[in-house]
């Protein structure tokens, strides 16, 4: 029997679609067989007595992923969509067929594999052609989130490009508000931009349906069993949106995302409620556990916005931690007191110090105490530029 | 005088003779007849037994950071290349018939030698 790398029983007769790498022979090339199933091949293997060939099964849209660069090489073996790899050992020696059995990835020695960060980079037409939001999501591992906006007198499945780009704007930047919280961090930096950017996969009719993805794909290993950051952020995101105009939905909601995300999402229903009659979002997480849907109309936009104004302008926000004083001192009125996700650092309320708890507080000690969190704005833009904390109460 | 495994359109018409200076990943040092053998020759089972213009040719590049970009790929991929090195040769028409085959590296060319010729004595390796 000839030994031929497009000719193998358990996959049919293969016709390379593309090679991406030649050197005296197709060495990464992707085929198809007549059934239409995909493959990605890569000479993984060679020495004085056969070729060892790794073949990865792939949907349309994962191999565009790939080639496009945002799988890596390594990733296309080492995490196959099928869990599984078709290895081919080829032998030089004509009288023996060539032996092929399946193989879990964990069982390729990473020497035959690409090295991580191994990109292809080719210029990629990646937009969607009538796929499921689920399928892109598992195949290439992104969370989905799907916007159906409804926009006032627009009768085709058309938007207008200032308030689509203010909605999409504002929804990015409430998204990168959430994700300083989980973060801890004050203020949305570079590291927290980049992880939180979603990225336009589509538009599509239905009203009018705007499909995005998270930018980086979710890590199969860590993300999947704990929630991407930025599958967190739509979750946090979602529950907000299903609180409608209820305050004390709203009020409870916001309580662990703190004040900054209540301004950011007021801004958000604004731009939303200023061209949009209702609005529908549909979250698909590469986790099938993970997900959900959310809806909203105008009328509840506008209601919920005015209730969100209330809690920044009027009600400053308090809430009670769990955490270890790191530092005090009654006679600045300073304490600095950190909890396992966020360190509050702020003044002590005069009233406090009325309090024997805070009077007597030991360092290192476990405390629970009541914090206000107040925001100040800028005067000329509006946006929040400063978070500060207050000690009410302290007890153990 | 061209191999008699080759197939009667090979070398292909829009290929040119052989000249200037090209790269090539070999695996002794100096370069050896074994470094130049084409893929069919290694292994024609693989090919079914049909040799064809590509698997009659050889790999090489004009640019030696193709050569060095690829290298580092395939040592870290296919442990054949692991020790490979980059050898320099200066190409003329007795050593055979040449043409651009672009890959991700732009600068591929296809060599198709001659019976006769002895492609690595006129290969080094780069320092």
């Amino acid at each position: 029997m000839m030994a031929d790398i497009l000719n193998i029983p358990m996959l049919g007769r293969l016709k390379i679609v593309e090679t991406f790498e030649y050197y005296d022979q197709p060495v990464l090339f992707s085929c198809k067989n007549a059934a239409g199933r995909l493959y990605l091949v890569v000479a993984a293997d060679e020495n004085e007595r056969n070729e060892t060939w790794l073949y990865a099964g792939v949907s349309e849209e994962r191999l565009k992923l790939i080639r496009s660069g945002l799988i890596d090489l390594h990733d296309a073996f080492a995490d196959p969509e099928d869990g599984f790899l078709v290895r081919e050992i080829v032998p030089y020696n004509n009288q023996t067929g060539l032996r092929t059995d399946f193989v879990q990835p964990d069982q390729i020695s990473e020497d035959m594999l690409p090295i991580p960060g191994e990109r292809l980079n080719l210029k990629t037409d990646t937009l969607p052609a009538l796929s499921s939001p689920e399928e892109i999501a598992k195949s290439g591992r992104r969370e989905i989130l799907n916007l159906t906006l409804n926009f006032d007198g627009v009768f085709r499945t058309e938007a207008p490009l200032v308030p689509l780009s203010n909605i999409l704007g504002s929804l990015q930047a409430v998204i990168n508000t959430i994700g300083t919280v989980f973060y801890k961090s004050e203020q949305v930096t570079e590291d927290i931009r980049r992880e939180m950017q979603l990225s336009l996969l589509g538009i599509g009719a239905g009203s009018f349906d705007v499909r995005l993805a998270s930018t980086q794909i979710v890590n199969l290993f860590s993300d999947i069993d704990y929630g991407s950051i930025v599958g967190n952020a739509i979750k946090e995101l979602l529950n907000l949106l299903n609180a409608g105009s209820d305050q004390e939905e709203l009020r409870k909601r916001l309580g662990h995302l703190r004040l900054k995300v209540a301004n950011s999402y007021a801004k958000f229903l604004k731009s939303l409620s200023e061209s949009v009659a209702d609005t529908k979002f549909t979250w698909v997480s590469p986790n099938p556990q993970r997900g959900g849907t959310a809806g909203l109309s105008k009328l509840q936009m506008r209601n919920a916005i005015e209730i969100l104004q209330r809690f920044q302008e009027e009600e400053p926000l308090t809430f009670t931690i769990t955490g270890t004083l790191m530092a005090a001192s009654l006679p600045a009125k300073t304490f600095l007191l950190q909890t396992t996700e966020q360190i509050y650092k702020g003044a002590i309320a005069d009233e406090a110090l009325e309090i024997e708890a805070v009077r007597t507080a030991t360092l290192s000690k476990e405390y629970t105490a009541k914090i206000q969190e107040t925001i100040q704005k800028s005067e000329t833009t509006g946006e929040i530029s400063k978070t500060k904390y207050q000690l009410l109460k302290l007890s153990t | 005088m061209w191999p008699e495994f080759y197939p009667d359109n090979c070398p292909p018409a829009e290929a040119e003779p052989a000249s200037g200076t090209v790269y090539r990943l070999v695996q002794y040092d100096p370069a050896q007849a074994q470094d130049f053998k084409t893929p069919f020759e290694k292994n024609p089972g693989r090919f079914d037994n049909k040799p064809t213009i590509k698997n009659c040719g050889l790999s090489v590049h004009k640019d030696p950071q193709d050569s060095e970009r690829l290298r580092e790929r395939l040592k870290n991929r296919a442990r054949k290349f692991k020790n490979s090195q980059i050898a320099e040769g200066r190409l003329n028409p007795t050593l055979g018939m040449i043409k651009q085959t672009p890959s991700l590296e732009q600068s591929h060319h296809s060599l198709w030698v001659p019976l006769e010729a002895e492609p690595w004595l006129v290969f080094n390796i780069m320092s």
